[in-house]
């Protein structure tokens, strides 16, 4: 119980010396700038959007060294103006990862849709030769009928022809006979008359 | 006697000294950050800046001119300030520039890829 107390007393102690110490030290040193600690969130907020994260690490360095360097100064001559300088600065810079990591965005974006429209370009160009091909079996397909058909008309024709010719070589054959038949009656008649 | 000599150069020295900080000598690392900062004006200016990103380059200029005019005043710290300032905001602006710029090209490409499928879709339909 004792040695508990003993404990306290000496926590108490060392936290009002603390106290003491930084009061002291307060009444000596300026405010700290707000504009470090808003820097600070701006800059936590852009470091943790895992876009900018991700795509912008470079610049989001370079906001958290131009932050610690104004931490450094604080730290070191507690000069107000320049780590408000540095401060707007970092501000800034964590504004510049923002944007990089938007245009690095927009940058996959375009990529992506480049290989979009090339696929697209290249459907279009395969679809059109397709076409042309089907086209051209379709014409092929057109005048080979047109063909067989002239053929078959041909043929029909030379069929018809031969008929006509046959026909004709017939009646020519009866005629023949009938003259003949004919030239054979008036040859029975000729005597009586002469 | 030496004892003469050693406050004259002492004095000759603080002479020196007081000159040469008296003349005006920019310090190395405002200089540095001044041709920095005119450097980034002057690319952002060319870049699409002014058409996407007036107002953070009008910022910049803005704060180099007031970095010229601290250097006139012989104010360097104040200068050197305004240059950092001056940089960092005419990288941003472009770099909002640049993001603004693709992003306008990723808009007009899905643009034609659009109509590239209506094309690609329309004829199918019409011949069917």
């Amino acid at each position: 119980m004792n040695k508990v107390t003993r404990q306290y007393l000496l926590l108490y102690l060392m936290i009002s010396t603390v106290i003491g110490i930084s009061l002291v030290g307060c009444s000596h040193t300026p405010p700290r700038p707000a504009e470090l600690d808003q820097a600070w969130t701006a800059y936590a907020e852009a470091r943790d959007t895992p876009q900018v994260a991700s795509r912008a690490p470079v610049a989001l360095r370079e906001a958290e060294e131009t932050l610690l360097r104004a931490e450094q100064i604080w730290d070191k001559d507690q000069d107000v103006k320049e780590v408000q300088n540095l401060a707007a600065v970092a501000r800034q810079r964590a504004e510049i990862a923002r944007a990089a990591a938007a245009q690095k965005q927009a940058e996959a974006e375009l990529e992506e849709l480049t290989a979009s429209r090339d696929r697209l370009l290249l459907e279009a160009r395969t679809r059109e030769a397709q076409r042309a091909q089907e086209q051209a079996e379709r014409a092929q397909r057109e005048a080979d009928q047109a063909y067989k058909q002239v053929r078959a008309t041909t043929t029909q024709n030379a069929q018809l022809e031969q008929e006509l010719a046959t026909t004709k070589e017939e009646l020519a054959a009866r005629e023949a006979a009938a003259r003949e038949a004919a030239a054979k009656a008036q040859a029975k008649h000729r005597p009586r008359t002469r | 006697m030496t004892s003469k000599k050693t406050v004259i150069q002492l004095l000759l020295l603080c002479g020196v000294l007081g000159l040469s900080s008296c003349a005006g000598k920019p310090p190395a690392a405002t200089v540095s950050q001044m041709s920095q900062a005119e450097l980034a004006v002057q690319q952002a200016s060319k870049s699409k800046a002014p058409d996407y990103a007036s107002l953070e380059l009008y910022t910049a200029r803005e704060q180099f001119a007031g970095a010229q005019e601290a250097m006139h005043q012989k104010e360097y710290t104040q200068a050197r300030r305004w240059a950092e300032r001056a940089l960092v905001n005419a990288q941003l602006a472009e770099t909002k520039a640049e993001a603004e710029q693709t992003r306008r090209a990723a808009a007009e490409l899905r643009q034609s890829i659009e109509a590239l499928r209506r094309e690609a879709e329309q004829p199918a339909s019409a011949r069917r």
